[in-house]
């Protein structure tokens, strides 16, 4: 825990994005959410359209949604905002409308018999005796949207998610339960704090004028602590440089390795020049959520594979391409996105087949033509992802014909556990994994050269290039400065000796680059 | 007792869905009269008051308000000049007693000075203590709520003053203590009153004349 006590500023940081992020989503949900439970009451005809299609809304995987408006909106802060506001809608629609509609009718007769207009039924007499249902379904939006605002550090918003996301990928279990806490005290926090105008119906006396003298300096000191909260939260953040023009967006994808090379990306900047550096790091689903952001001008650069580029962007055949790959791939790139690779940082993390360094020194298994007659000895371990994709488990057994005794899939985090526990004896890695070290595996050499080339390279925006004319001269000089050991030697920095990106970053720029 | 109708019913036609209440039914209240209205439940004794008040409106046929025609344009307005007095139960519950009394007031925006001195009158002559004036309507028995409501149905001095089964969830005791109230209050204001009850005691004690539906 001394690791998060140093990384207090990281999560101010956090925790102020967090309450930022919930607090708008929450006062738009509120607004938006009790007009439209309102409305409902009183149109039949919209009641009949509008519930049902609230209710779907509330049935669409949170993740799936975030992901379905990125070509709409771009990722970040709008997208989160959005998504949350749909999400919270349904418990303040629906306790706003039921909350109105079961309003006793022998008020609503007095009422109407003593000479209200239909607006002074509805503020006088409706809305305060509705309130507290209104305040419960707020209650259980207010939970919902911190806890969802956990997810938004997926689509590059920030908030305390992201260090759930970061320790995941990195395996610090000490980030995952920092961050999980944070968020949990958070939705408790603010759970009571709504609470607090339901007790006793305290908002229903404030807006009825009854309210004692005790109960007004209640909930106006709860009122002012939120907002002194939100403003100190907002000079922190200190978003005047968004304003600024002088800025460059790094992105990476939810891995340790990426969270360190787009470290070294924005160190790299920041160190050689002016420019202000916005981080938005680990995004969720990858190359498929940063692309479109690339093109779209949220994000300017970040490091690529060239695998992943040719054949999920490019939507190449890689073994059709032959030694022509790089060649297309960089031409490709700049005729139909406009983007440019900067070369290539030196290593190839790629996939390979992987064995314990013993087992490879008893049979004398070097290559993967080695391993095919031994094969039906032993467990094969992969994530799903292996078993599905063309370039993997269904084009490598046709190049070697592998006949294990069992094929065992699970989560890509899980297979080096596997492996440890002897569960399995062989498992796909990636080249670069710190557990490869770690555990003492021996990589086979892919010697039919089956799997494709995943060499990292940098891609940047054309118009940054040219808006920045420093920076390409500063970011080739990281070209070729990293093999696959030393690429593994820094992730089993992070991953098992527990230091953080931007550290091991830091020493890397410093031995190696700016000598 | 003079002869002008305070409302006039004309040959009105009313039914509940399938259920037809009222054919061709006519009735003249007159002026600063007391009328009860009593029958079996399910007689439309209740309906009658609230097509008086324009809650319902009758399929054919006329009402007519002093020499105003119910519609439903005017519907607010006229009911600004009548008194509700519904059962105990009908005083809201998130308003303090002060502020159901004042509720009819608030609507047409009288200044606070001016309810204040309104209520002040009013408050001896339904035996209620001042105390009670800050105490939300769960806080008070079901005579204090009554006359709670009484109030609130007669502050704005309206013309007509409507009352719908008032005491029937009251004991006996509370229940011919408001009596009297009532009746004083008839004496002393004038005003014409229609009050719906099941309990043929009461609309001979109370009113100065009685319809049976």
């Amino acid at each position: 825990m001394t690791d998060i006590w140093a990384r207090k500023s990281y999560f101010l940081t956090l925790f102020c994005e967090h309450i930022l992020i919930s607090f708008l989503a929450l006062f738009l949900v509120t607004i938006l959410g009790i007009s439209i439970g309102v409305l409902v009451f009183y149109s039949k005809r919209s009641r009949a359209i509008i519930l049902p299609l609230v209710n779907f809304l509330y049935t669409i995987p949170s993740i799936a949604m975030f992901g379905l408006l990125i070509p709409l909106v771009g990722i970040g802060f709008n997208n989160a905002i959005i998504v949350l506001v749909l999400y919270g809608l349904l418990p303040i629609v629906r306790n706003t409308y039921t909350g109105i509609k079961e309003v006793p009718h022998q008020y609503i007769n007095a009422a109407r018999g003593l000479g209200s207009t239909k607006k002074q039924i509805f503020f006088k007499i409706y809305f305060p005796l509705a309130l507290p249902s209104i305040l419960s379904g707020l209650r259980v939006t207010t939970v919902m949207v911190i806890a969802l605002t956990g997810l938004a550090a997926l689509i590059g918003a920030g908030g305390l998610g992201q260090a759930i996301f970061r320790g995941l990928n990195t395996m610090n279990t000490d980030l995952i339960v920092a961050g999980s806490l944070g968020i949990s005290l958070f939705a408790i926090l603010g759970d009571k704090f709504i609470g607090q105008f339901e007790k006793d119906a305290k908002l229903q006396r404030i807006i009825s004028g009854n309210a004692s003298i005790k109960t007004k300096i209640k909930i106006f000191t709860n009122i002012f602590v939120l907002l002194l909260l939100l403003i100190t939260s907002f000079s922190f953040l200190n978003p005047q440089y968004k304003s600024d023009n002088n800025t460059i967006t790094i992105a990476s994808k939810p891995t340790s390795e990426q969270f360190i090379l787009g470290e070294i990306l924005a160190q790299q900047i920041e160190n050689n020049t002016n420019i202000h550096v916005i981080r938005k790091f680990g995004i969720g689903g990858g190359t498929t959520n940063i692309h479109p952001a690339l093109l779209s001008g949220d994000i300017d650069a970040y490091v690529e594979y060239t695998g992943t580029a040719i054949m999920n962007v490019l939507k190449y055949n890689y073994s059709d391409l032959g030694n022509k790959s790089l060649e297309i791939l960089y031409s490709e790139y700049e005729k139909r996105y406009n983007l440019e690779w900067l070369g290539l940082l030196g290593f190839n993390n790629t996939y390979a087949i992987a064995i314990s360094e013993q087992e490879a020194n008893n049979k004398r298994i070097t290559t993967c033509s080695d391993l095919v007659p031994y094969s039906s000895n032993y467990i094969f371990g992969a994530e799903f992802d292996f078993f599905e994709r063309p370039d993997a488990y269904n084009g490598l057994i046709k190049v070697y014909p592998f006949k294990f005794h069992k094929l065992s899939e699970m989560d890509i985090n899980l297979r080096y556990k596997a492996m440890e526990e002897a569960k399995v004896q062989v498992i796909d890695a990636f080249t670069t994994d710190a557990q490869i070290e770690a555990l003492n595996l021996k990589i086979l050499k892919d010697d039919k050269n089956f799997f494709p080339s995943y060499k990292a390279g940098i891609v940047v925006r054309k118009d940054i290039l040219r808006k920045y004319p420093k920076l390409k001269s500063i970011l080739i000089l990281l070209n070729n400065s990293i093999n696959t050991n030393e690429m593994r030697k820094m992730n089993y920095e992070v991953e098992i000796n527990k230091k953080s990106p931007k550290q091991v970053a830091k020493n890397f720029l410093e031995n190696n680059i700016n000598k | 007792m003079n002869d002008l109708a305070a409302i006039k019913i004309r040959d009105i036609n009313f039914a509940y869905n399938e259920e037809q209440i009222f054919t061709n039914y006519s009735l003249n209240i007159s002026e600063g009269s007391f009328v009860c209205i009593t029958g079996e439940s399910g007689c439309g004794k209740s309906t009658l008051l609230k097509l008086i008040n324009g809650l319902l409106i009758p399929q054919r046929g006329e009402i007519k308000i002093g020499n105003n025609l119910l519609n439903l344009k005017h519907l607010v307005e006229m009911r600004r000049n009548m008194g509700y007095i519904l059962q105990e139960d009908s005083l809201f519950p998130h308003l303090t007693a002060y502020q159901n009394m004042i509720y009819c007031l608030k609507l047409r925006n009288y200044s606070n000075q001016l309810s204040k001195d309104r209520i002040n009158e009013l408050l001896p002559l339904v035996n209620l203590d001042s105390e009670i004036l800050n105490k939300f309507p769960h806080q008070l028995s079901g005579g204090q709520r009554q006359r709670v409501g009484i109030i609130r149905g007669i502050v704005h001095k309206p013309q007509i003053v409507l009352m719908d089964e008032p005491f029937s969830a009251l004991d006996q005791e509370t229940r011919s203590n408001l009596q009297d109230l009532v009746k004083t209050i008839h004496k002393s204001t004038k005003t014409t009153f229609v009050m719906v009850t099941h309990s043929i005691s009461e609309a001979k004690y109370l009113g100065t004349e009685i319809i049976n539906l």
